[in-house]
Protein backbone atom coordinates (compact mmCIF):
# COMPACT_ATOMS: atom_id res chain seq x y z
CA UNK A 1 0.00 0.00 0.00
CA UNK A 2 1.60 3.37 -1.27
CA UNK A 3 1.02 6.36 1.41
CA UNK A 4 -0.29 9.04 -0.95
CA UNK A 5 -0.86 7.92 -5.01
CA UNK A 6 -1.54 10.11 -7.59
CA UNK A 7 -2.92 8.52 -10.85
CA UNK A 8 -3.69 10.14 -14.43
CA UNK A 9 -5.08 13.15 -12.62
CA UNK A 10 -6.18 15.75 -15.53
CA UNK A 11 -7.14 19.19 -15.03
CA UNK A 12 -7.80 22.04 -17.31
CA UNK A 13 -8.99 25.79 -16.86
CA UNK A 14 -11.13 26.25 -20.31
CA UNK A 15 -8.12 26.22 -22.28
CA UNK A 16 -5.55 25.89 -20.05
CA UNK A 17 -4.02 22.50 -19.20
CA UNK A 18 -2.82 22.92 -15.89
CA UNK A 19 -2.38 18.89 -15.07
CA UNK A 20 -1.73 16.46 -17.28
CA UNK A 21 -1.76 12.97 -17.03
CA UNK A 22 -0.25 13.29 -13.39
CA UNK A 23 0.77 10.14 -11.95
CA UNK A 24 2.98 9.63 -8.61
CA UNK A 25 2.96 8.41 -5.30
CA UNK A 26 4.86 9.81 -2.31
CA UNK A 27 6.39 7.31 0.84
CA UNK A 28 5.88 8.54 4.48
CA UNK A 29 7.97 10.48 6.47
CA UNK A 30 9.81 11.57 3.45
CA UNK A 31 9.86 15.13 2.42
CA UNK A 32 9.25 15.82 -1.21
CA UNK A 33 9.60 18.67 -3.02
CA UNK A 34 7.95 20.17 -5.48
CA UNK A 35 9.70 21.36 -8.43
CA UNK A 36 9.06 23.69 -11.95
CA UNK A 37 8.63 27.06 -13.43
CA UNK A 38 6.10 29.36 -12.84
CA UNK A 39 2.63 27.75 -14.10
CA UNK A 40 4.27 24.57 -14.28
CA UNK A 41 1.28 23.15 -12.05
CA UNK A 42 2.66 23.35 -8.92
CA UNK A 43 -0.24 24.62 -6.98
CA UNK A 44 -2.56 22.95 -8.91
CA UNK A 45 -1.42 19.46 -7.60
CA UNK A 46 -1.69 20.80 -4.66
CA UNK A 47 -5.18 21.76 -5.03
CA UNK A 48 -6.17 18.29 -6.45
CA UNK A 49 -4.82 16.76 -3.56
CA UNK A 50 -6.65 18.70 -0.67
CA UNK A 51 -10.06 19.03 -2.48
CA UNK A 52 -9.55 22.92 -3.83
CA UNK A 53 -10.28 22.07 -7.16
CA UNK A 54 -11.96 18.92 -8.53
CA UNK A 55 -9.17 17.17 -10.56
CA UNK A 56 -11.16 16.38 -14.75
CA UNK A 57 -9.71 12.85 -13.85
CA UNK A 58 -7.92 10.91 -12.55
CA UNK A 59 -7.67 9.41 -8.60
CA UNK A 60 -6.21 10.42 -5.46
CA UNK A 61 -5.42 7.47 -2.48
CA UNK A 62 -4.68 8.18 1.04
CA UNK A 63 -3.09 5.49 2.56
CA UNK A 64 -5.12 3.06 1.20
CA UNK A 65 -8.39 5.35 1.04
CA UNK A 66 -9.79 6.52 -2.35
CA UNK A 67 -10.29 10.25 -1.06
CA UNK A 68 -10.91 11.88 -4.79
CA UNK A 69 -14.34 12.72 -3.85
CA UNK A 70 -14.31 13.73 -0.79
CA UNK A 71 -14.93 16.61 1.08
CA UNK A 72 -12.19 18.97 1.94
CA UNK A 73 -13.01 18.79 5.41
CA UNK A 74 -12.79 15.21 5.39
CA UNK A 75 -9.34 15.10 3.71
CA UNK A 76 -8.01 17.27 6.54
CA UNK A 77 -9.60 14.69 9.02
CA UNK A 78 -7.86 11.97 7.15
CA UNK A 79 -4.41 13.63 7.82
CA UNK A 80 -3.77 15.78 5.03
CA UNK A 81 -3.52 19.69 5.45
CA UNK A 82 -1.65 22.38 3.50
CA UNK A 83 -0.95 26.17 3.56
CA UNK A 84 -0.95 28.76 0.74
CA UNK A 85 1.34 30.65 -1.26
CA UNK A 86 -0.44 33.64 -0.83
CA UNK A 87 -0.98 32.92 2.95
CA UNK A 88 -4.06 33.59 3.89
CA UNK A 89 -3.93 34.59 7.72
CA UNK A 90 -6.58 36.03 9.42
CA UNK A 91 -4.71 39.06 9.50
CA UNK A 92 -7.16 41.34 11.90
CA UNK A 93 -6.67 38.32 14.45
CA UNK A 94 -3.92 37.45 16.61
CA UNK A 95 -1.27 34.92 16.29
CA UNK A 96 -2.47 32.67 19.22
CA UNK A 97 -6.45 32.66 17.53
CA UNK A 98 -4.66 32.43 14.00
CA UNK A 99 -3.56 29.26 15.44
CA UNK A 100 -6.61 28.23 17.71
CA UNK A 101 -9.38 28.28 14.84
CA UNK A 102 -7.04 25.80 13.05
CA UNK A 103 -6.92 22.79 15.61
CA UNK A 104 -7.97 20.25 15.47
CA UNK A 105 -9.70 19.81 18.45
CA UNK A 106 -13.50 20.40 17.84
CA UNK A 107 -14.26 21.30 21.11
CA UNK A 108 -17.03 23.92 21.79
CA UNK A 109 -17.15 24.65 18.08
CA UNK A 110 -21.06 25.02 18.37
CA UNK A 111 -23.35 28.12 19.02
CA UNK A 112 -25.35 25.63 21.51
CA UNK A 113 -21.81 24.78 23.85
CA UNK A 114 -21.20 29.02 23.65
CA UNK A 115 -24.35 29.85 25.00
CA UNK A 116 -25.72 27.29 27.23
CA UNK A 117 -22.55 25.40 29.06
CA UNK A 118 -20.37 28.80 28.75
CA UNK A 119 -17.77 27.09 31.55
CA UNK A 120 -17.42 24.29 29.65
CA UNK A 121 -16.64 26.56 26.56
CA UNK A 122 -14.17 28.67 28.97
CA UNK A 123 -12.31 25.56 30.05
CA UNK A 124 -12.44 24.31 26.22
CA UNK A 125 -10.57 27.39 25.40
CA UNK A 126 -8.05 27.73 27.95
CA UNK A 127 -7.06 24.18 26.56
CA UNK A 128 -7.28 25.23 23.16
CA UNK A 129 -4.86 28.51 24.09
CA UNK A 130 -2.26 25.83 25.52
CA UNK A 131 -2.08 23.69 22.66
CA UNK A 132 -1.89 27.19 20.03
CA UNK A 133 0.71 28.17 22.78
CA UNK A 134 2.82 25.19 22.15
CA UNK A 135 2.72 25.01 18.47
CA UNK A 136 3.42 29.27 18.76
CA UNK A 137 6.77 27.92 20.72
CA UNK A 138 7.68 25.37 18.25
CA UNK A 139 7.91 27.76 15.36
CA UNK A 140 9.58 30.49 17.51
CA UNK A 141 6.16 32.32 17.37
CA UNK A 142 5.51 32.36 21.30
CA UNK A 143 6.66 36.22 21.80
CA UNK A 144 4.22 37.49 19.44
CA UNK A 145 1.40 35.51 20.35
CA UNK A 146 -1.01 38.70 21.64
CA UNK A 147 0.01 40.59 18.60
CA UNK A 148 -1.82 40.80 15.24
CA UNK A 149 -0.65 39.11 12.52
CA UNK A 150 -0.80 41.94 10.00
CA UNK A 151 1.71 43.64 12.42
CA UNK A 152 4.28 40.95 12.30
CA UNK A 153 7.30 40.19 9.36
CA UNK A 154 7.05 38.54 6.60
CA UNK A 155 9.24 35.44 7.62
CA UNK A 156 7.44 35.18 10.75
CA UNK A 157 3.67 34.94 8.67
CA UNK A 158 5.46 32.23 6.83
CA UNK A 159 5.98 30.55 10.23
CA UNK A 160 2.59 31.11 10.89
CA UNK A 161 1.19 29.69 8.52
CA UNK A 162 3.52 26.29 9.85
CA UNK A 163 1.90 26.98 12.95
CA UNK A 164 -1.66 26.96 11.37
CA UNK A 165 -1.33 24.29 9.19
CA UNK A 166 0.33 21.59 12.22
CA UNK A 167 -2.31 23.06 14.49
CA UNK A 168 -4.83 20.70 11.93
CA UNK A 169 -3.19 17.59 13.41
CA UNK A 170 -2.06 16.36 9.93
CA UNK A 171 0.70 14.39 9.41
CA UNK A 172 0.82 14.73 5.66
CA UNK A 173 1.80 18.50 5.12
CA UNK A 174 1.71 20.20 1.85
CA UNK A 175 3.36 23.33 2.50
CA UNK A 176 3.22 26.20 -1.12
CA UNK A 177 6.53 28.11 -1.40
CA UNK A 178 7.04 27.93 2.72
CA UNK A 179 10.72 29.82 1.51
CA UNK A 180 9.75 32.45 -1.21
CA UNK A 181 10.80 35.96 -0.13
CA UNK A 182 12.49 34.73 2.84
CA UNK A 183 16.21 37.10 3.54
CA UNK A 184 18.99 34.82 4.44
CA UNK A 185 18.21 34.19 8.27
CA UNK A 186 14.87 33.71 7.68
CA UNK A 187 15.28 30.97 5.07
CA UNK A 188 18.23 29.18 7.90
CA UNK A 189 15.48 28.95 9.94
CA UNK A 190 12.50 27.47 7.79
CA UNK A 191 14.64 24.86 6.55
CA UNK A 192 15.65 24.12 10.41
CA UNK A 193 11.85 23.99 11.04
CA UNK A 194 11.28 21.83 8.24
CA UNK A 195 14.05 19.16 9.69
CA UNK A 196 12.52 19.34 12.67
CA UNK A 197 8.81 18.91 11.34
CA UNK A 198 10.50 15.75 9.15
CA UNK A 199 11.72 14.46 12.76
CA UNK A 200 8.23 14.93 14.19
CA UNK A 201 7.83 11.77 11.39
CA UNK A 202 5.40 14.67 9.03
CA UNK A 203 5.59 13.52 5.56
CA UNK A 204 6.07 17.11 3.40
CA UNK A 205 5.22 17.78 0.10
CA UNK A 206 7.01 20.91 -0.65
CA UNK A 207 6.47 23.27 -3.58
CA UNK A 208 10.23 24.76 -3.54
CA UNK A 209 12.37 26.88 -6.24
CA UNK A 210 15.87 27.13 -4.58
CA UNK A 211 17.56 24.29 -5.83
CA UNK A 212 20.11 24.96 -2.75
CA UNK A 213 17.40 24.50 -0.69
CA UNK A 214 15.99 21.40 -2.44
CA UNK A 215 19.12 19.47 -1.94
CA UNK A 216 18.98 20.49 1.89
CA UNK A 217 15.64 19.34 2.32
CA UNK A 218 14.58 16.83 -0.02
CA UNK A 219 14.49 13.17 -0.17
CA UNK A 220 12.90 13.02 -3.36
CA UNK A 221 12.25 15.86 -5.92
CA UNK A 222 9.09 15.67 -8.50
CA UNK A 223 9.85 18.00 -11.57
CA UNK A 224 6.69 19.54 -13.12
CA UNK A 225 6.82 21.44 -16.64
CA UNK A 226 3.75 22.74 -17.90
CA UNK A 227 1.08 20.85 -15.96
CA UNK A 228 3.02 17.09 -16.91
CA UNK A 229 5.43 15.75 -14.24
CA UNK A 230 8.43 15.64 -16.03
CA UNK A 231 11.03 13.71 -14.03
CA UNK A 232 10.99 12.21 -10.61
CA UNK A 233 13.74 11.13 -8.55
CA UNK A 234 16.69 11.94 -5.89
CA UNK A 235 17.55 15.67 -5.45
CA UNK A 236 21.47 15.27 -6.71
CA UNK A 237 20.00 13.30 -9.95
CA UNK A 238 17.16 15.65 -10.81
CA UNK A 239 19.19 19.03 -10.38
CA UNK A 240 22.48 17.47 -12.18
CA UNK A 241 20.00 16.94 -15.21
CA UNK A 242 20.91 19.16 -18.08
CA UNK A 243 17.96 19.59 -19.95
CA UNK A 244 15.94 20.06 -16.80
CA UNK A 245 17.83 22.55 -15.70
CA UNK A 246 17.21 24.27 -19.52
CA UNK A 247 13.98 24.20 -19.21
CA UNK A 248 14.05 25.47 -15.23
CA UNK A 249 16.90 28.15 -16.18
CA UNK A 250 15.77 28.87 -19.77
CA UNK A 251 17.73 27.40 -22.43
CA UNK A 252 19.74 30.31 -22.60
CA UNK A 253 21.48 29.33 -19.05
CA UNK B 1 -43.22 58.70 31.96
CA UNK B 2 -45.25 56.26 29.39
CA UNK B 3 -43.56 58.06 26.44
CA UNK B 4 -39.90 57.61 27.86
CA UNK B 5 -41.16 53.48 28.73
CA UNK B 6 -42.51 52.98 25.14
CA UNK B 7 -39.84 54.50 23.38
CA UNK B 8 -37.38 52.08 25.67
CA UNK B 9 -39.39 49.30 24.63
CA UNK B 10 -38.98 49.71 21.05
CA UNK B 11 -35.63 50.72 21.07
CA UNK B 12 -34.84 47.24 23.21
CA UNK B 13 -36.99 45.37 20.70
CA UNK B 14 -35.07 46.73 17.44
CA UNK B 15 -31.52 46.07 19.45
CA UNK B 16 -32.66 42.33 19.58
CA UNK B 17 -32.98 42.83 15.87
CA UNK B 18 -29.52 44.83 15.65
CA UNK B 19 -27.64 42.03 17.74
CA UNK B 20 -29.76 39.59 14.64
CA UNK B 21 -28.22 41.69 12.16
CA UNK B 22 -24.41 42.55 13.67
CA UNK B 23 -23.94 38.38 14.16
CA UNK B 24 -24.55 37.67 10.64
CA UNK B 25 -23.30 40.89 9.25
CA UNK B 26 -20.87 42.21 11.48
CA UNK B 27 -19.45 39.02 12.41
CA UNK B 28 -19.49 36.19 9.57
CA UNK B 29 -20.23 39.29 6.68
CA UNK B 30 -23.05 37.44 5.38
CA UNK B 31 -25.02 40.94 4.19
CA UNK B 32 -28.32 40.70 4.73
CA UNK B 33 -30.92 43.17 4.25
CA UNK B 34 -33.95 40.82 4.82
CA UNK B 35 -33.49 41.02 8.47
CA UNK B 36 -36.84 42.84 9.23
CA UNK B 37 -38.62 40.18 6.96
CA UNK B 38 -37.66 37.71 9.51
CA UNK B 39 -38.23 39.78 12.46
CA UNK B 40 -42.21 39.99 10.61
CA UNK B 41 -42.11 36.11 10.53
CA UNK B 42 -41.96 36.00 13.95
CA UNK B 43 -43.56 38.51 14.97
CA UNK B 44 -47.03 37.28 12.64
CA UNK B 45 -46.12 33.48 14.08
CA UNK B 46 -46.34 35.05 17.26
CA UNK B 47 -49.21 37.19 17.15
CA UNK B 48 -51.12 34.85 15.25
CA UNK B 49 -50.96 31.80 17.60
CA UNK B 50 -51.22 34.36 20.69
CA UNK B 51 -54.79 35.40 19.29
CA UNK B 52 -55.52 31.72 18.89
CA UNK B 53 -55.38 31.09 22.07
CA UNK B 54 -51.70 29.58 22.52
CA UNK B 55 -50.02 30.64 25.47
CA UNK B 56 -47.45 33.41 24.86
CA UNK B 57 -44.13 32.01 25.74
CA UNK B 58 -44.96 28.92 23.34
CA UNK B 59 -45.75 31.20 20.71
CA UNK B 60 -42.44 33.27 21.44
CA UNK B 61 -40.77 29.38 21.39
CA UNK B 62 -42.22 28.72 17.98
CA UNK B 63 -41.47 32.19 16.50
CA UNK B 64 -37.60 31.32 17.46
CA UNK B 65 -38.42 28.16 15.57
CA UNK B 66 -39.72 29.60 12.72
CA UNK B 67 -37.17 31.91 12.01
CA UNK B 68 -34.35 30.31 12.89
CA UNK B 69 -35.73 27.55 9.88
CA UNK B 70 -36.88 30.49 7.53
CA UNK B 71 -33.48 32.64 8.53
CA UNK B 72 -31.13 29.16 7.86
CA UNK B 73 -33.30 28.23 4.31
CA UNK B 74 -33.00 31.85 3.26
CA UNK B 75 -29.10 32.26 4.21
CA UNK B 76 -28.55 28.63 1.91
CA UNK B 77 -27.19 30.77 -0.93
CA UNK B 78 -24.45 32.59 1.14
CA UNK B 79 -23.08 29.22 1.61
CA UNK B 80 -22.56 28.96 -2.44
CA UNK B 81 -22.54 32.82 -2.68
CA UNK B 82 -19.89 35.53 -2.35
CA UNK B 83 -20.62 38.15 -0.01
CA UNK B 84 -21.84 40.99 -2.51
CA UNK B 85 -24.35 38.76 -4.80
CA UNK B 86 -25.73 37.59 -1.33
CA UNK B 87 -27.15 41.13 -0.90
CA UNK B 88 -29.34 40.67 -4.09
CA UNK B 89 -30.50 37.27 -2.86
CA UNK B 90 -31.22 38.37 0.86
CA UNK B 91 -33.33 41.55 -1.47
CA UNK B 92 -35.85 38.71 -2.78
CA UNK B 93 -36.00 37.28 0.39
CA UNK B 94 -37.79 40.57 1.83
CA UNK B 95 -39.58 41.02 -1.65
CA UNK B 96 -41.48 37.59 -1.00
CA UNK B 97 -41.57 37.95 2.41
CA UNK B 98 -43.42 41.12 1.97
CA UNK B 99 -45.38 39.45 -0.55
CA UNK B 100 -46.67 37.04 1.57
CA UNK B 101 -47.68 39.10 4.61
CA UNK B 102 -49.89 41.12 1.89
CA UNK B 103 -50.69 37.95 -0.04
CA UNK B 104 -51.92 34.94 2.15
CA UNK B 105 -54.84 37.32 3.84
CA UNK B 106 -56.91 34.61 5.00
CA UNK B 107 -53.79 34.05 7.97
CA UNK B 108 -51.98 37.52 8.13
CA UNK B 109 -54.88 39.69 7.41
CA UNK B 110 -53.34 41.16 4.06
CA UNK B 111 -52.36 44.80 3.69
CA UNK B 112 -54.57 45.83 6.63
CA UNK B 113 -52.81 43.70 9.34
CA UNK B 114 -53.63 42.30 12.37
CA UNK B 115 -55.13 44.50 15.04
CA UNK B 116 -55.78 43.12 18.54
CA UNK B 117 -53.04 40.71 18.92
CA UNK B 118 -53.46 40.09 23.06
CA UNK B 119 -51.51 41.23 25.37
CA UNK B 120 -48.24 39.04 26.66
CA UNK B 121 -49.29 37.14 29.40
CA UNK B 122 -46.62 35.33 31.32
CA UNK B 123 -46.06 32.93 34.24
CA UNK B 124 -49.47 34.93 35.69
CA UNK B 125 -48.84 38.36 34.91
CA UNK B 126 -49.49 40.60 32.07
CA UNK B 127 -47.66 42.77 30.67
CA UNK B 128 -50.17 45.85 29.92
CA UNK B 129 -48.43 48.91 29.98
CA UNK B 130 -45.28 50.21 28.61
CA UNK B 131 -43.65 50.26 31.70
CA UNK B 132 -44.71 46.64 32.84
CA UNK B 133 -43.62 45.62 29.20
CA UNK B 134 -40.30 47.41 29.51
CA UNK B 135 -39.50 44.39 32.20
CA UNK B 136 -40.04 41.28 29.51
CA UNK B 137 -38.05 43.22 26.69
CA UNK B 138 -35.33 44.51 28.91
CA UNK B 139 -34.80 40.84 30.28
CA UNK B 140 -34.87 39.36 26.97
CA UNK B 141 -32.43 41.67 25.51
CA UNK B 142 -30.43 40.80 28.67
CA UNK B 143 -30.39 37.65 27.28
CA UNK B 144 -29.93 37.97 24.04
CA UNK B 145 -26.89 40.60 24.35
CA UNK B 146 -25.29 37.85 27.06
CA UNK B 147 -25.70 35.10 24.36
CA UNK B 148 -24.00 37.38 21.84
CA UNK B 149 -21.36 37.72 24.22
CA UNK B 150 -20.77 34.48 25.12
CA UNK B 151 -20.95 32.96 21.61
CA UNK B 152 -17.98 35.98 20.53
CA UNK B 153 -16.06 34.66 23.24
CA UNK B 154 -16.03 31.46 22.58
CA UNK B 155 -13.85 29.08 20.29
CA UNK B 156 -16.85 28.91 17.81
CA UNK B 157 -17.10 32.97 17.97
CA UNK B 158 -13.65 32.72 16.75
CA UNK B 159 -14.10 30.77 13.89
CA UNK B 160 -17.29 33.14 12.55
CA UNK B 161 -14.49 36.13 12.89
CA UNK B 162 -12.24 33.94 10.68
CA UNK B 163 -14.74 33.06 7.89
CA UNK B 164 -15.40 36.65 7.67
CA UNK B 165 -11.79 37.30 7.21
CA UNK B 166 -10.87 34.40 4.91
CA UNK B 167 -13.26 31.37 4.43
CA UNK B 168 -10.65 29.67 2.39
CA UNK B 169 -8.28 29.60 4.79
CA UNK B 170 -10.99 28.55 7.60
CA UNK B 171 -11.98 25.26 4.81
CA UNK B 172 -8.37 24.76 4.40
CA UNK B 173 -7.95 24.17 8.72
CA UNK B 174 -10.04 21.12 8.15
CA UNK B 175 -13.46 23.10 9.83
CA UNK B 176 -16.99 22.43 8.51
CA UNK B 177 -18.13 25.80 7.10
CA UNK B 178 -21.35 24.96 5.63
CA UNK B 179 -22.29 23.65 9.17
CA UNK B 180 -20.97 26.97 11.02
CA UNK B 181 -22.98 29.07 8.75
CA UNK B 182 -26.10 27.10 8.81
CA UNK B 183 -25.39 27.24 12.92
CA UNK B 184 -25.27 30.79 13.15
CA UNK B 185 -27.98 31.55 10.62
CA UNK B 186 -30.32 29.92 13.03
CA UNK B 187 -29.14 31.92 15.87
CA UNK B 188 -29.71 34.99 14.13
CA UNK B 189 -33.04 34.30 12.59
CA UNK B 190 -33.78 33.39 16.50
CA UNK B 191 -33.05 36.23 17.88
CA UNK B 192 -34.97 38.38 14.70
CA UNK B 193 -37.68 36.03 16.12
CA UNK B 194 -37.55 36.75 19.69
CA UNK B 195 -37.58 40.60 18.45
CA UNK B 196 -40.61 40.17 16.29
CA UNK B 197 -42.78 38.05 19.01
CA UNK B 198 -42.15 40.98 21.35
CA UNK B 199 -42.98 43.59 18.77
CA UNK B 200 -46.60 42.14 17.84
CA UNK B 201 -47.37 41.93 21.34
CA UNK B 202 -46.81 45.10 22.67
CA UNK B 203 -47.78 46.90 19.79
CA UNK B 204 -50.52 44.99 19.41
CA UNK B 205 -50.86 45.11 15.51
CA UNK B 206 -49.16 43.99 12.78
CA UNK B 207 -49.07 44.91 9.00
CA UNK B 208 -47.04 44.30 6.12
CA UNK B 209 -45.19 47.94 6.27
CA UNK B 210 -43.87 47.33 9.71
CA UNK B 211 -41.40 44.62 8.44
CA UNK B 212 -40.80 45.84 4.63
CA UNK B 213 -37.50 46.58 3.05
CA UNK B 214 -37.02 50.49 4.94
CA UNK B 215 -36.98 48.66 7.94
CA UNK B 216 -34.74 45.97 7.12
CA UNK B 217 -32.44 49.05 5.71
CA UNK B 218 -32.71 50.93 9.16
CA UNK B 219 -31.84 48.00 11.37
CA UNK B 220 -28.74 48.03 8.69
CA UNK B 221 -28.00 51.34 9.37
CA UNK B 222 -28.51 50.56 13.09
CA UNK B 223 -25.58 47.94 13.10
CA UNK B 224 -23.47 50.66 10.86
CA UNK B 225 -24.01 53.65 13.27
CA UNK B 226 -23.66 51.54 16.58
CA UNK B 227 -20.73 49.50 15.50
CA UNK B 228 -20.36 45.85 13.75
CA UNK B 229 -19.39 43.03 16.12
CA UNK B 230 -19.72 45.05 19.12
CA UNK B 231 -22.50 44.42 22.05
CA UNK B 232 -22.54 48.02 22.42
CA UNK B 233 -22.81 48.83 19.16
CA UNK B 234 -25.95 46.40 18.71
CA UNK B 235 -27.62 48.77 21.40
CA UNK B 236 -26.11 52.52 21.04
CA UNK B 237 -27.52 51.96 16.76
CA UNK B 238 -30.84 51.32 17.51
CA UNK B 239 -31.61 53.65 20.61
CA UNK B 240 -30.09 56.46 18.66
CA UNK B 241 -31.74 55.73 15.62
CA UNK B 242 -34.94 55.34 16.80
CA UNK B 243 -34.63 58.79 18.94
CA UNK B 244 -34.34 60.57 15.72
CA UNK B 245 -38.00 60.72 14.93
CA UNK B 246 -38.81 61.25 18.86
CA UNK B 247 -36.55 64.68 18.72
CA UNK B 248 -38.41 65.70 15.28
CA UNK B 249 -41.38 65.73 17.05
CA UNK B 250 -40.31 68.06 19.57
CA UNK B 251 -39.28 70.47 16.32
CA UNK B 252 -42.13 72.37 14.88
CA UNK B 253 -42.34 71.35 11.59
CA UNK B 254 -45.38 69.92 9.54
CA UNK B 255 -46.75 66.63 10.59
CA UNK B 256 -46.40 65.44 7.24
CA UNK B 257 -42.92 66.29 6.55
CA UNK B 258 -41.46 64.03 9.72
CA UNK B 259 -41.31 60.92 7.90
CA UNK B 260 -39.43 62.02 4.93
CA UNK B 261 -37.20 64.10 7.32
CA UNK B 262 -36.78 61.08 9.17
CA UNK B 263 -35.82 59.03 6.15
CA UNK B 264 -33.45 61.64 4.79
CA UNK B 265 -31.59 61.83 8.03
CA UNK B 266 -31.18 57.65 8.30
CA UNK B 267 -30.41 57.87 4.42
CA UNK B 268 -27.37 60.53 4.70
CA UNK B 269 -26.26 58.58 8.40
CA UNK B 270 -25.63 55.42 6.53
CA UNK B 271 -23.81 57.37 3.74
CA UNK B 272 -22.13 59.47 6.43
CA UNK B 273 -20.97 56.55 8.69
CA UNK B 274 -19.79 54.06 5.70
CA UNK B 275 -17.61 56.61 4.39
CA UNK B 276 -15.89 58.38 7.33
CA UNK B 277 -16.20 56.34 10.46
CA UNK B 278 -17.32 52.62 9.06
CA UNK B 279 -16.41 51.50 12.46
CA UNK B 280 -19.11 53.00 13.70
CA UNK B 281 -19.88 54.47 17.27
CA UNK B 282 -18.44 51.70 19.41
CA UNK B 283 -15.57 50.81 17.27
CA UNK B 284 -15.01 47.77 14.82
CA UNK B 285 -14.85 48.71 11.11
CA UNK B 286 -16.99 45.91 8.92
N1 LIG C 1 -8.30 28.63 -10.74
C1 LIG C 1 -7.69 28.74 -11.93
N2 LIG C 1 -8.37 29.23 -12.99
C2 LIG C 1 -7.78 29.34 -14.19
N3 LIG C 1 -6.52 28.98 -14.44
C3 LIG C 1 -5.78 28.49 -13.43
C4 LIG C 1 -6.33 28.35 -12.12
N4 LIG C 1 -5.38 27.83 -11.31
C5 LIG C 1 -4.29 27.67 -12.08
N5 LIG C 1 -4.53 28.05 -13.35
C6 LIG C 1 -3.57 27.97 -14.47
O1 LIG C 1 -3.02 26.68 -14.45
C7 LIG C 1 -1.62 26.73 -14.73
C8 LIG C 1 -0.85 26.13 -13.56
O2 LIG C 1 -0.97 27.01 -12.44
P1 LIG C 1 -0.35 26.71 -11.01
O3 LIG C 1 -0.85 27.75 -10.10
O4 LIG C 1 -0.62 25.31 -10.64
O5 LIG C 1 1.21 26.93 -11.29
P2 LIG C 1 2.42 26.90 -10.29
O6 LIG C 1 3.32 25.83 -10.76
O7 LIG C 1 1.95 26.85 -8.88
O8 LIG C 1 3.10 28.32 -10.59
P3 LIG C 1 3.81 29.37 -9.63
O9 LIG C 1 5.23 28.97 -9.51
O10 LIG C 1 3.66 30.66 -10.36
O11 LIG C 1 3.07 29.36 -8.32
C9 LIG C 1 -1.28 28.19 -14.97
O12 LIG C 1 -1.29 28.42 -16.35
C10 LIG C 1 -2.40 28.92 -14.31
O13 LIG C 1 -2.63 30.15 -14.92
MG1 LIG D 1 2.03 28.07 -7.27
Amino acid sequence: MTYLNVSNVNKSFGGIRALTDCSFSIRPMETTCVVGPNGAGKTSIFNVITGFIPADTGRIEFKGRDITAESRHDRVEAGIARTFQNLRLFETMTLLDNVIVCLGDNGANDPLSAVFRPFHTQAVLRRKREAAMMLLEQVGLAHKAGDQAANISYGQKKLLCIARVLATGAELLLLDEPTSGLAAAALDNMVELIHALKNQQKTLLIVEHNTKIVKRIADEVLFFHRGTLLAKGKPDEIIANEDLGKIYFGSGA
Amino acid sequence: MNYFFSFLVLAEIFSIVAFSTNLLMGVVGIFSVAQAAIMGIGAYTSGILVMMGVPFPLAVLAAIAVCAGVNLISSLPSLRLAGDYFIITSFGTQLVATAVFINWSSLTGGASGLSGIPVATMFGYSFVTASQFAVLSTLALCLVALSFWLILRSPYGMMLNAIRLDEIAVVASGRKVLQTKIGVSAVSGAYAGIGGALYAAYISFIDPVSFDIHVSVLVVTMVVVGGARTLAGSIIGPFLLLAIPQALTLIDIPSTLVGPIRQLIYGLLLIAFMLWRPQGIAGKSL
